[in-house]
């Protein structure tokens, strides 16, 4: 199946490479002369996979004496050299070349060359049977070319009086203009040595064998003439989230694959980077230049944000998601929908969607209802979590959460949320849900760049707490997304003023031993809390997780929730009554023998929420 | 020979006896603080079982708060300690990797001793 996507991919890849015999082969040999590759005449260092239609390549002819002097052995230099480039006349324009061996050139300390060109228009060397088709002198003595509309073969020479031509960097280089062949065009060797000769003038040695080595062969499959800027994909979120966490996976849609066999192009995204490893990192920035992928003027391209490395046993999401989906956003939730009824209304248009969670996996039904608060609370309290068993193999772990994460994270353009229903990949299992984005590229723009700016957001952040700053006018365009119109909204509010803290809450916390237990007790002072939330991290090597204690009035839920090594517990009062002073007592059992407790459990996220539904930092002092 | 085996017995239980001699605590050498208060770890950059010695000047219970490097508290815990050597283990596999300051505070609640240190 890869075999046939790759071929399926050919036309859209500028696939390169150059070959010539193993070292092995050329054991025997007595010199060399070999293709060497120097970029293209825009950029030196541009990979030979790169290179499209139109491009200049700059190739060179490197020779190779083993038969050099070394220390006080006297050896040969190589002061005459004639080496043969056969092209194909379809796939390249032959430009002009440049020797080296040449008093102007500060690298040379041999004699000033002569040189000489010969091009034979319409000839392709034949390449002998009777000897190796890298043995370069065996093929001169036994070879011949003949007529051949579509190939010409170039005649180089260098001849010196003294100094050894294998200590130039190139004897020579030539410029060759790369054209498009066609679509039936075989690209495989259209560039060769076919043959050559080296002697040692002054000492009448004739070199023998010469080989083609290291490579005697250039196959190049350029990629189509795309002349634009520069192509990037950026991502917005909020302060507290690590967008190195994300990885960007570039996708291809193949326009003619049909696997259903419906007579119908099955119009499926492919990832356009083969191999395990099939996505780019993002930097902190969040924006990610793939010009490199985009080969194809006429291919529709996107670019799938997925939240950890695609396939990769733990991508952390569910940690992320613990400090994202939380008592406060709960609390929004529950108080907006209390003021609205049951069509309900939220502060912000996309604070709105991201309380939507009941109705499918992905996005909710459009309405803000006691189902949707139900699923946030149940999820924060561990009664019911929003992850399903997406394996189905019968429990809801990291794999479950990890393959959900794009479900989770939601894009936002301005004008509406991504469509997870618009396109699917095939390749890679990628779960694209909300991380995908088209990029909808102009390659008539060769000025100036194109970004493609998506901001994330997680389904359930209804505070945006891990959502971005947006500015008035992308806040403004929020308004209009795809399911707002069904819901009332009672305000605007951008991110960054959903974000916004309205008090300071201090609270404490001490551990210490109490016989074969260790307890953490955190105390919350009464306040205009309504909710509060406290994560801990513990040492799930010496200690085990027994329970949390806590007298919150009757009014007030309690709650607590252990994933792995992390308990989450709090307090939430749904009829609007404040807390009184909380003190919650988390118990561990000891493992083994501790010597103090001194880092043993670590205060790692806290959250709450005033009467008014706003967020409240609460500090543990 | 009987009364001579009796004594023998008799010495060996004696012996096997437990003493009840008070021990201080023993601080190897790379823990060992030549003031009279300190505080020492086994490493310059310690990770998870990592050994220190809080020397105090008094007996009675510390405090030993963990600051990240906002200056916010992660944790807080009660330590039981004795004058002069206390060697305690710092766990740190619930820590993320960073710069962490511990400070350690008497039970009037004055800081007597305070380092801070990378964890990874």
């Amino acid at each position: 199946m890869k075999k046939l996507l790759l071929l399926l991919l050919l036309p859209f890849m500028g696939l390169a490479q150059m070959s010539g015999p193993t070292s092995n082969d050329v054991a025997d040999g007595e010199g060399a002369a070999g293709l060497v590759y120097f970029g293209t005449t825009e950029d030196a260092n541009k990979p030979l996979s790169n290179v499209q239609v139109n491009d200049t390549i700059i190739m060179g002819i490197k020779l190779t004496n083993w038969l050099a002097g070394s220390g006080e052995v006297t050896g040969n230099e190589i002061t005459y050299a004639h080496i043969d480039i056969n092209y194909n006349k379809n796939a390249y324009t032959w430009i002009d070349q440049t020797y080296y061996a040449d008093t102007t050139n500060s690298n040379w300390s041999g004699a000033a060359g002569q040189h000489s060109t010969n091009i034979g228009n319409g000839y392709k060397w034949n390449i002998s049977s009777a000897v190796q088709a890298y043995d370069l002198w065996g093929q001169w003595q036994n070879g011949s070319a003949s007529t051949n509309a579509d190939w010409n073969l170039v005649h180089l020479q260098t001849q010196v009086s003294y100094g050894d031509l294998s200590d130039l960097d190139a004897l020579v280089t030539f410029r060759l203009k790369v054209h498009d062949a066609g679509a039936n065009h075989d690209y495989t060797d259209n560039v060769f040595i076919p043959n050559g000769k080296l002697c040692d003038n002054p000492n009448n040695k004739t070199y023998d064998p010469v080989y083609a080595y290291e490579n005697q062969d250039l196959s190049l499959t350029p990629g189509a003439d795309i002349d634009v800027t520069a192509i990037k994909a950026k991502l917005v979120m909020g302060d507290n989230v690590d967008l190195t966490k994300f990885k960007l996976v570039p996708l291809i849609k193949n326009q003619t694959q049909d696997d259903d066999g419906d007579g119908e192009p099955d119009n499926f995204y492919y990832t356009i980077i083969q191999g395990e490893t099939f996505w780019v990192d993002v930097p902190s920035n969040g924006i990610v230049d793939v010009t490199e992928y985009i080969t194809d003027p006429t291919g529709e391209y996107a670019v799938v944000w997925e939240y950890g490395a695609p396939g990769a046993t733990d991508r952390g999401f569910k940690t992320l998601y613990e400090d994202v989906l939380t008592i406060s956003d709960v609390q929004l939730a529950l108080k907006e929908l209390a003021q609205h009824g049951d069509t309900g209304g939220i502060n912000a248009a996309v604070s709105i969607l991201n309380a939507d969670v009941a109705g499918s996996e992905g996005f909710g039904d459009g309405n803000l209802t006691d189902q949707d608060t139900y699923a946030l609370l149940a999820h924060v309290t561990g009664i019911e979590e929003l992850y399903i068993d997406y394996d189905n193999d019968g429990d809801i772990d990291d794999a479950d959460t990890d393959a959900q994460a794009g479900f989770f994270f939601r894009t936002l353009d301005g004008a509406t949320y991504t469509d997870t229903a618009a396109s699917t990949t095939y390749q890679n299992d990628i779960a694209h849900g909300g991380g995908f984005v088209d990029l909808d590229i102009d390659f008539t723009n060769t000025t100036s760049d194109q970004v493609f700016t998506k901001y994330g957001t997680w389904k359930g952040d209804v505070n945006l707490s891990h959502s971005p700053d947006v500015s008035e006018s992308v806040q403004n365009d929020a308004m209009s997304i795809a399911y707002s119109s069904t819901l009332r909204t009672t305000r605007v509010q951008s991110f960054g003023e959903a974000k916004q803290v309205a008090a300071t809450v201090n609270g404490t916390i001490v551990v210490e031993e109490q016989g074969d237990k260790v307890v953490a007790k955190i105390t919350i002072p009464e306040g205009d809390l309504t909710a509060a939330q406290i994560k801990l991290s513990f040492d799930d090597t010496r200690l085990t997780f027994d329970s949390v204690k806590t007298a919150s009035g009757n009014t007030t839920t309690n709650f607590a929730k252990l994933s792995d090594n992390r308990v989450n517990f709090g307090s939430i009062n749904m009829l609007d009554d404040k807390l009184t002073e909380v003190v919650y007592e988390v118990t561990f059992s000891k493992k083994g023998a501790i010597e103090g407790t001194t880092g043993l459990i670590i205060l790692t996220n806290t959250d709450a929420s005033d009467s008014n539904a706003d967020r409240v930092e609460l500090k543990i002092q | 020979m009987r009364k001579f085996t009796i004594l023998f017995l008799l010495l060996v239980v004696l012996s096997c006896q437990k003493d009840d001699f008070y021990i201080e605590p023993y601080a190897p050498q790379a823990l060992q603080i030549d003031e009279l208060t300190g505080i020492k770890f086994s490493e310059t950059s310690p990770t998870d079982g990592t050994l220190y010695n809080l020397k105090t000047d008094n007996s009675g219970t510390y405090t030993v708060e963990i600051l990240d490097i906002t200056k916010s508290l992660v944790s807080r815990n009660t330590l039981k300690v004795t004058e002069g050597d206390n060697i305690y283990t710092l766990y740190t596999r619930a820590l993320e990797t960073g710069d962490y300051t511990f400070r350690f505070v008497d039970q009037n609640g004055i800081e007597r001793e305070s380092i801070k240190l990378f964890i990874k």
